[in-house]
């Protein structure tokens, strides 16, 4: 449907106004003035035509006229300064940014954003498909109990979320010893609209429901800091909490009454191999959570242009709504200094500690009461983020002459993990450990032709990896029982074996990056630039992770009058992966 | 199984400012082409099967394809009145074709959008 009405009025009132001409009304300056500022006001109208959730993702545009409205001020008095700047559109788009220094001692800062964020919708177009068992004696397939099928139970809805994001910021010079600070934010971060959630029953068939969930997320983020000066010494204390609180109510699937997908039989066999059916459960719910972190650093500057800091950071994450747990202390030094009249150097070094709740999983027995059946799969869940890393850094800036700058970096991350192994191989590979090597080169080549180029190698041993995580293979030519004494074929699923290790990180990086830029006198500029990355990890198993990625680009600019200003550019950017795909055996 | 993903962006911009005229006019436009999908995949197939399968992978190239062209396109036209107001006219389209639609189906669409209003300074 397309409404134009709005559109039109605004564009003859537009006119109107556009053709009216006041030359002779210039108000007076007031040098004095305490107070000047912008006013803006005016209509806002849109003409939609197809889906627009995609072309305009953030905004909110309807066949409808809305206000376009815009405030600038900025105001003095002696010491004391403040500006707000303001622009409205309709209920749910608002920007607003205030600043208000009240003398040398306070300064406060208030912004906030809402927005609309239009989010996807899956029509599960894809998720239909049945396994061929046969021909039958026309020639037409035979249908077997393996299938996928799916059900989009709002087909007409359309998904979106309007975000808020308000920040306020209070800093205070407090007359107590010297460069005594006090600190102050408060962050309110908020969602709330519908999206879509799915919800997936298994071995009865594989039936995909899609349906539609309220959004009502809440995070708010308090800070408070205090900071003072003793002799050559800063220190500094800082608290936050952060708390997420998710309100909507979670939506609700409905798991079908498990049975042979086929003929309706079988009930007891395939509802004793499942965790829940025949039920009604909540289905994509996001935790609340609960964070508080102390932060203590203090910084000590040193005879001959050297600073050393240090840090501690203390966070404690709680899981609300599952009561899990998990501390994270960090410890951080750090250093830099110019050590001579063009080179100038820093370093640090922080280790971190994270540790995560396990959690118990128990499960009802593996097919209870069923012949061959009731194996207890309880298992104790231990956390992937239980780790203990370390990261380092040094960077070395030579100055050589106006104009010229080389920087090396040096970047260093390890991390080992408790619970995680990277190796399959190798049960001890825990700890990942990858460095990083970039030099940077600046340089004005020519008075007006500035260059700038940077190449980087990453090495990383045993990155992160599914192990045995992709494609099976036979665990036996035989099937046998897990315990022994039953029927093989009820618990064959169990004998194979997963034998690929998977990846999406390399072990071996070059990245490239390198720009020019060249003018024209003050009326003219060309500049280009070109990225390329190239990436493998060759210690995988089955397959070579490869990722390539090539990003040049071209802009210009051109004012060939005082009265006229032309830019243009283009950019492209090419990124090739690949995985590795394969078929699992799946039979109940 | 290789995925590819290739977006190429043009756009140019333009003011004119006429000296001792009370009009400013603006326009600009970006045009943006991106794809991206997995070319036929070498699937490893169990070495034995409890059943039947013999899977068809050949759609996925397909499937896997997005393919969507992107235009915007804004101008705006403003006349100062005096030295402290002025009035302006901005429009904009935006337009998005998909040439390929699959999982959220077809999102072609476009947007016209007009402001108009009278600014003042104090």
């Amino acid at each position: 449907m397309r409404n134009h009405r709005g559109v039109r009025v605004l564009a003859v009132a537009a006119v109107a106004l556009l053709g009216m001409s006041h030359p002779g009304t210039a108000s007076g300056e007031d040098e004095s003035a305490s107070l000047e500022g912008t006013v803006s006001v005016g209509g806002y109208g849109a003409s939609l035509d197809g889906v627009t959730g995609r072309v305009r993702e953030y905004d909110v545009d309807r066949e409808d006229l809305d206000p376009d409205l815009k405030l600038e001020l900025f105001g003095w008095n002696d010491a004391n300064r403040f500006d707000l700047r303001t622009e409205f559109r309709n209920e749910t788009e608002l920007d607003l940014d205030a600043r208000l220094d009240a003398g040398k001692n306070v300064d406060v800062k208030f912004s906030h954003r809402s927005f609309y964020h239009s989010l996807d919708h899956d029509l599960l177009g894809n998720f239909g498909w049945r396994e061929r068992v046969g021909v039958d004696s026309l020639g037409g397939d035979v249908g077997g109990g393996k299938m996928l099928t799916s059900e989009d139970t709002d087909p007409l809805a359309v998904y979106g979320v309007r975000v808020t994001d308000t920040k306020e910021r209070l800093e205070m010079h407090v007359p107590v010893g010297t460069g005594t600070t006090f600190l102050a934010e408060y962050r309110n971060l908020s969602r709330e609209g519908t999206r879509q959630v799915l919800g997936v029953d298994h071995c009865a068939n594989c039936h995909v429901r899609g349906q539609t969930a309220v959004v009502d997320e809440r995070m708010q983020q308090a800070t408070l800091g205090l900071s003072t000066v003793l002799s050559e010494v800063k220190v500094g204390y800082r608290f936050s909490v952060r708390d997420f609180d998710n309100r909507a109510e979670a939506a609700r699937n409905r798991f079908m009454q498990a049975r042979h997908p086929v003929n309706g039989a079988s009930g007891a066999e395939f509802a004793s191999r499942l965790l829940y059916e025949n039920e009604t459960l909540e289905v994509s719910k996001t935790p609340n959570n609960l964070t508080r972190s102390h932060a203590v650093e203090v910084a000590v500057d040193l005879s001959g242009s050297q600073t050393v800091r240090g840090s501690y950071v203390r966070t404690d994450a709680e899981n609300q709504s599952a009561g899990i747990k998990m501390e994270t202390n960090a410890a951080t030094l750090a250093w830099q200094a110019r050590l001579a009249r063009a080179v100038r150097a820093s370093a640090s070094l922080t280790r971190r500690e994270l540790q995560n709740d396990s959690w118990e999983l128990d499960l009802p027995n593996w097919r209870e009461g069923r012949p061959g059946g009731g194996q207890d799969f309880d298992w104790t869940r231990l956390s992937a983020y239980d780790r203990e890393e370390y990261l380092g850094s040094a960077r070395l800036v030579w100055a050589s002459r106006p104009g010229r700058n080389l920087r090396l970096d040096y970047a260093l991350h390890s991390t080992d993990r408790d619970h995680v192994l990277l190796d399959p191989d190798d049960d001890s590979a825990t700890r990942t450990v990858q460095h990083t090597v970039r030099a940077t080169w600046s340089e004005r080549i020519a008075k007006a032709t500035r260059s700038r180029l940077s190449a980087e190698y990453e090495h990383t041993s045993l990155p992160f990896v599914s192990v045995r995580g992709i494609c099976e293979e036979a665990g036996s030519d035989v099937f046998m029982p897990i315990d022994g004494g039953q029927p093989s074929d009820w618990i064959y699923y169990f004998q194979r074996e997963r034998i690929g290790t998977g990846a999406s990180l390399p072990t071996k990086a070059v990245r490239l990056k390198g720009n020019l830029t060249h003018g024209f006198g003050a009326r003219a500029s060309v500049s280009a630039y070109a990225n390329a990355a190239f990436e493998k990890n060759d210690d995988l198993n089955l397959y070579d992770f490869e990722r390539t990625v090539i990003a040049p680009g071209f802009s210009a600019l051109l004012m060939p009058s005082d009265e006229f200003v032309f830019a243009t550019g283009v950019a492209h950017s090419r990124i090739k992966s690949n995985a590795k795909l394969c078929v699992t055996v799946m039979d109940g | 199984m290789d995925y590819e993903t290739k977006a190429t962006s043009l756009h140019a911009s333009g003011e004119i400012v006429p000296e001792g005229r009370p009009w400013r006019v603006s326009i600009a436009g970006t045009l943006t082409f991106t794809e991206g999908s997995f070319d036929a995949p070498d699937v490893e197939l169990p070495e034995e099967t409890v059943a039947i399968a013999d899977y068809d992978f050949s759609a996925i190239p397909e499937y896997s394809r997005l393919k969507y062209r992107q235009i915007e396109l804004t101008s705006r036209v403003s006349r100062s009145f005096s030295r402290d107001a002025s009035g302006y006219v901005e429009l904009g389209w935006y337009d998005l074709q998909d040439d390929s639609p699959w999982v959220y189906g077809d999102e072609t669409g476009s947007v016209l959008v007009t402001r108009a209003g009278v600014q003042t300074s104090f």
